[in-house]
C-alpha cells in the first residue's frame, strides 16, 4: 500500500492563544512495501506526523492517502494500520497471547447480504430525495434501481438459503460474525513465530525483557494484517546491544511481510541502517528525502549535514572573495559557482529608545554620562527616564552579495594527509585508536574544533607535529543561512 | 595499627574479640546503637526511632481500638455481666473479679457463652442480621457500579470537570443527619413530598415512603438511594485518581485495535482500575455492614428508632448493639458485646473472602 502525504499541516493552539506549528505543509510518498524512516531532532514534528497517519491526531490541513483512498477523516480503527508505541503500550493485565489477539477480538465480519442491503437502502434514500425535489426523471431511474437492488437481494438471500441446506460448513463460514478461538490462536502463534516469541505466549508483559516486549508490540500491530505498519521510536527504550539486534529484526520482519512501514527516530544511525528512504525533518519542515547513503553523501543543507554522521561533520569558516573560496587566508577552492551572486534576506532588529536608534545599554550609558538631565525632576519622571519604552523595529533587508562568509563542511573520514594539502590545521593532540588515527585540532586561525580520522599508517607522519596539512577528498560549501552552494 | 587508632570510633570489637571496622551509619541502622567515642554521645538505633515515631498513633489505637475490642470480647464471654460500683476499674476482667467479691448482689457473673446463646435465640438479632445482609448485597454492587460509571464519564469530559467534581463531592462534606433530614422531606408522605410529586407526573399514586405504616420495601428503596448518594463521592474520587494514573496510550492502542467504547471499558479500564475497585469493594462492604447512621437519620425519630410501627423494621447489627447498650434489661450489655464480636468476625470473613477472590483478578 502506497502512502501519500499531501500538504500536511498540524498546528496546536496554546492556552494563551499562541499557535505552534508542529508540522508545516509536508508532502512525501512512501512507496509500496518500503521502509521509510522519519528522522529529526526532538520536537521536529516527526511523531506528530506519524500520529496523523495513524489517525490519532487530526491534521489542521492537508490529506493522507492510502493507495487511492483518502483516509484523512477515517477513524484510526478503520484505516488498517498497526502502530507500535514508543513504550509499547502492552496491556499489562493480558498475557502475551491475549495482547496479540486483542485486535482480533474486535474484528466483526459483515453479513454476506450487507452489500445488497446497503444498495437497497441507498436506492430508497435516493427516491426520497427525488420525491422531495420533484424530479420525475430521477425518480423513475431510482425506482428502477430499487427494483433491481431488491431483486438482487432476494436472489442472494435465496442463494444463501440454498448453501445453508447443501453445504452447512460453507454457510457457517459465510455468516460468521467473529473469528473463532482456533483462528485467533493460529494467528497468535503465526505472529509469535514471526517475531520469535512463541515460547512466551502465556507470560505477562512485565515478565519479558524490553526487546521481547518490543517484539510482542510488533506482533500485536501485525495481527490484523494492517496495510501500513507505523513504529514510533521503536528502539529508544532498549539498551545499545539490543537496539542493534532489534533493528535487524525489524528489517527482517518488514522484508518477510512486505508491509509498507513508516518509523520515527531521532537516531541517525538507526535510520541509516534500516530504511529504504529517509525523510529528514526539522521544525516541522522536510529538509531532505533520499536514500540513506545519498542523504549522507549529498546533504542539501547545513542542518542535514550536521545531523547525519557520527562522529559529526567538521564545520569551519571560509570566505568567498573575488570568485574564489579562501580558508585561513589561502585559496581553498576555485569554481565558477563562487562567481555567482548570492540573493538572500538578512533579518534586522533595531531598538528605538525615545525615537533614537540605540540599544537600551547604549541609552543607559548615555544617561549616566549626562547626570544633569535628571536634576530637578520628580521621582516619577526620573523613573520614567531611567526605564524608557523601547520600540523594536524589525526589518528584512534583501541583499545581493558576491563576497561573503560561508561555512565549509568536511566529514572526519574524508581527509587525506598530504604535505601539500589545502587545509592547514593547528594540532592539539593525536590519538591512536584501533585501526584509526584521530587528529584533534583547529583550522589555522579559527576557533571551532576539528576531528580528522585517517588510517593508522599515517601515524608516524602526524605524531609529534604542531601543524599539519590535510586534503579533503570531499567537502560541502554552505551559505551562512544553511543553503548548499557546492 | 596507628591508622586504626585514629579512626577508633569505627572499630567495633565483636564477641569473639576480633576488631572489625564498621561504618557508623550501617552500625546505627542494623545494630543496637553505638557509642560515638569522639562526641561522647549515644546514637539512637533505628528501631527505637521507629517506635518513638509510632507512639502517638499507638496511644490512640490502644485507647480507642485495642482496649475496647479486648473489653467487649471479655464482656461477651461473661454471663450476667454488670458493672460493679466501686471496682475502680473499667477493665471487664477486674470488674468481673470485683463482682465475685460483691456479696450484696444476687446476680452471679461467670464465664460462659450465655450471651451468644441469648443472642441466637433473639428474634431481633436475626432481623438485624437479615437487614444488614440485604443492605450489603444490594447497596455495595450498585454504589460501585454507579460510582465507576460516573467516574469514567467525569474523566472523559474536559470542560467544567472541576465543577462537576465539586458537585459530586458535596455529599461527602455534608453531615449524614442533615442529609437524612433532607431525604426525609423529599420522601415525605402524601402528595406534598418532592419525590411523590415527581412520580405523580408519570401518573403514579403517592407512596408512603418512610411513615410508620409504610411497606418494608419502600423504606428499603429510600435507604438504598440515600446510602448510594451519601457514599458515592468518595468512591468517585478514588476511581478518578485511579483513572488518571492509567496511561493514555492504552486507550490509543485500544482505539487502533478497533475496540468499541464498551469493550475498552470492560477489558481495559476495569482491569487496570482493579486495585482501586478492590479497595472500594472492601471498604464499602465494611461500611455497609456497619450501617446505622443513615437509617436513624432517615426515620429521624431518635437513636434507636429504625422505622416501622415498633421502631425495629430496619434495625441493623450496629443498631442492635446500640439498642442493647442503651437498654436497662438484664445482661443487655453482654448481648451487645456478643453482637459486636459477631459483627467483627463477619466483616473479617467477608474481607478475607474478597481478598481470596480478587487474588487473580487484581492487576497491580
Amino acid at each position: 500500500m502506497e502512502v501519500r502525504i499531501e500538504h500536511l499541516t498540524k498546528s496546536f493552539i496554546g492556552k494563551k492563544g499562541s499557535k505552534t506549528t508542529a508540522v508545516n505543509d509536508m508532502s512525501f510518498v512512501v512507496p509500496d512495501g518500503k521502509l521509510v524512516g522519519l528522522l529529526g531532532p526532538s520536537g521536529c514534528g516527526k511523531s506528530t506526523t506519524l500520529y496523523m497517519i495513524a489517525g490519532l491526531h487530526k491534521p489542521t490541513d492537508g490529506h493522507i492517502w492510502f493507495g487511492d483512498e483518502d483516509v484523512t477523516n477515517v477513524p484510526p480503527e478503520n484505516r488498517g494500520i498497526g502502530l507500535v508505541f514508543q513504550n509499547y503500550a502492552l496491556y499489562p493485565h493480558f498475557s502475551v497471547k491475549q495482547n496479540i489477539t486483542f485486535p482480533l477480538d474486535n474484528v466483526r465480519f459483515p453479513s454476506p447480504l450487507q452489500a445488497y442491503k446497503t444498495r437497497v437502502n441507498e436506492a430508497k434514500s435516493q427516491i426520497k430525495k427525488a420525491q422531495k425535489a420533484g424530479d420525475q426523471e430521477a425518480l423513475a431511474l431510482h425506482e428502477k434501481e430499487l427494483a433491481e437492488a431488491e431483486e438482487a437481494l432476494q436472489k442472494a438471500t435465496e442463494e444463501l438459503e440454498q448453501i445453508k441446506v447443501q453445504d452447512p460448513e460453507r454457510y457457517a463460514q459465510l455468516t460468521k460474525k467473529k473469528l473463532t478461538k482456533e483462528e485467533k490462536d493460529e494467528i497468535a502463534h503465526k505472529m509469535a513465530r514471526l517475531v520469535d516469541i512463541e515460547p512466551y505466549l502465556e507470560r505477562k508483559p512485565k515478565e519479558l525483557s524490553g526487546g521481547q516486549q518490543q517484539r510482542v508490540a510488533i506482533a500485536r500491530a501485525l495481527a490484523k494484517s494492517p496495510r501500513v505498519l507505523l513504529l514510533d521510536e521503536p528502539l529508544s527504550n532498549l539498551d545499545a546491544r539490543l537496539r542493534l539486534q532489534t533493528r535487524e529484526e525489524i528489517r527482517r520482519i518488514q522484508k518477510e511481510t512486505g508491509i509498507t512501514t513508516i518509523f520515527v527516530t531521532h537516531d541517525q544511525e538507526e535510520a541509516m541502517s534500516i530504511s529504504d528512504v529517509i525523510v529528514v525533518m526539522n521544525f516541522g519542515v522536510i529538509q531532505q528525502i533520499d536514500e540513506p547513503q545519498k542523504v549522507y553523501d549529498e546533504p542539501v543543507n547545513l542542518f542535514v549535514a550536521k545531523f547525519l554522521g557520527s562522529p559529526a561533520i567538521n564545520i569551519f569558516d571560509g570566505e568567498i572573495k573575488g570568485g574564489k573560496l579562501y580558508v585561513a587566508g589561502e585559496v581553498f577552492d576555485d569554481d565558477k559557482v563562487y562567481k555567482e551572486e548570492y540573493h538572500g534576506v538578512i533579518h534586522h532588529e533595531y531598538a528605538f529608545v525615545k525615537g533614537t536608534r540605540m540599544t537600551s545599554e547604549e541609552y543607559q550609558a548615555d544617561l549616566a554620562a549626562h547626570p544633569e538631565r535628571l536634576e530637578g525632576l520628580q521621582p516619577k519622571e526620573v523613573k520614567a527616564l531611567k526605564n524608557p519604552e523601547i520600540e523594536i523595529v524589525q526589518e528584512d533587508e534583501e541583499v545581493v552579495k558576491k563576497d561573503r562568509l560561508v561555512k565549509i563542511g568536511v566529514r572526519p573520514e574524508a581527509f587525506t594527509y598530504s604535505k601539500k594539502g589545502s587545509l592547514p590545521i593547528d594540532v592539539q593532540f593525536v590519538q591512536h585508536v584501533g585501526r584509526d588515527v584521530s587528529v584533534i585540532g583547529r583550522v589555522k586561525g579559527q576557533e571551532t574544533g576539528m576531528k580528522i580520522i585517517i588510517p593508522s599508517e599515517s601515524w608516524k607522519d602526524v605524531v609529534g607535529q604542531n601543524e599539519l596539512r590535510f586534503e579533503p577528498k570531499r567537502f560541502y560549501v554552505f551559505e551562512e543561512s544553511g543553503e548548499r552552494i557546492k | 595499627m596507628a591508622n586504626l587508632k585514629e579512626r577508633n570510633e569505627e572499630v567495633v570489637v565483636t564477641a569473639n574479640g576480633s576488631a572489625v571496622l564498621q561504618t557508623p551509619y550501617i552500625d546505627a541502622v542494623t545494630n543496637k546503637g553505638y557509642l560515638d567515642v569522639k562526641q561522647h554521645k549515644w546514637i539512637m538505633p533505628e528501631w527505637l526511632k521507629g517506635w518513638i515515631a509510632l507512639i502517638p498513633a499507638l496511644i490512640f489505637l490502644i485507647v480507642f481500638m485495642i482496649y475496647p475490642i479486648i473489653n467487649s470480647f471479655m464482656i461477651s464471654f461473661i454471663n450476667n455481666f454488670y458493672w460493679v460500683g466501686g471496682s475502680n476499674s473499667s477493665l471487664a476482667i477486674v470488674n468481673f473479679i470485683a463482682s465475685r467479691a460483691n456479696t450484696r448482689s444476687s446476680i452471679v457473673q461467670s464465664f460462659g457463652i450465655q450471651n451468644y446463646v441469648n443472642i441466637f435465640k433473639d428474634q431481633l438479632f436475626w432481623q438485624a442480621l437479615g437487614n444488614t445482609g440485604l443492605i450489603v448485597i444490594v447497596e455495595v454492587p450498585l454504589t460501585i457500579l454507579v460510582g465507576l460509571i460516573i467516574a469514567v464519564c467525569l474523566h472523559s469530559i474536559k470542560p467544567l470537570q472541576g465543577f462537576y467534581q465539586t458537585v459530586f463531592f458535596l455529599p461527602y462534606v455534608t453531615n449524614a443527619i442533615a442529609l437524612g433530614m433532607v431525604f426525609n422531606v423529599m420522601f415525605s408522605d402524601g402528595s406534598a413530598g418532592l419525590f411523590n410529586t415527581l412520580i405523580g407526573w408519570f401518573g403514579i399514586n403517592p407512596v408512603n415512603w418512610l411513615g410508620a405504616s409504610a411497606s418494608k420495601w419502600s423504606m428499603f428503596f429510600v435507604i438504598v438511594v440515600y446510602s448510594i448518594w451519601n457514599g458515592i463521592a468518595f468512591k468517585i474520587l478514588v476511581f478518578m485518581s485511579g483513572l488518571s494514573t492509567i496511561d493514555k496510550q492504552y486507550y490509543d492502542a485500544a482505539r487502533i485495535d478497533g475496540a468499541s467504547k464498551f469493550t475498552i471499558f470492560r477489558r481495559i479500564t476495569v482491569p487496570l482500575l482493579s486495585p482501586q475497585i478492590l479497595y472500594i469493594t472492601v471498604t464499602s462492604f465494611i461500611g455497609a455492614a456497619k450501617s446505622y447512621s443513615q437509617i436513624i437519620a432517615l426515620f429521624g425519630a431518635g437513636p434507636v428508632n429504625f422505622g416501622g410501627t415498633d421502631g425495629t423494621r430496619w434495625i441493623t447489627i450496629v443498631g442492635f448493639i446500640y439498642k442493647y447498650m442503651q437498654s436497662t434489661q438484664e445482661s443487655a450489655l453482654g448481648r451487645a458485646a456478643a453482637g459486636s464480636v459477631i459483627l467483627l468476625i463477619l466483616i473479617l470473613l467477608l474481607t478475607l473472602v474478597q481478598f481470596a477472590v480478587s487474588k487473580n483478578r487484581v492487576h497491580y
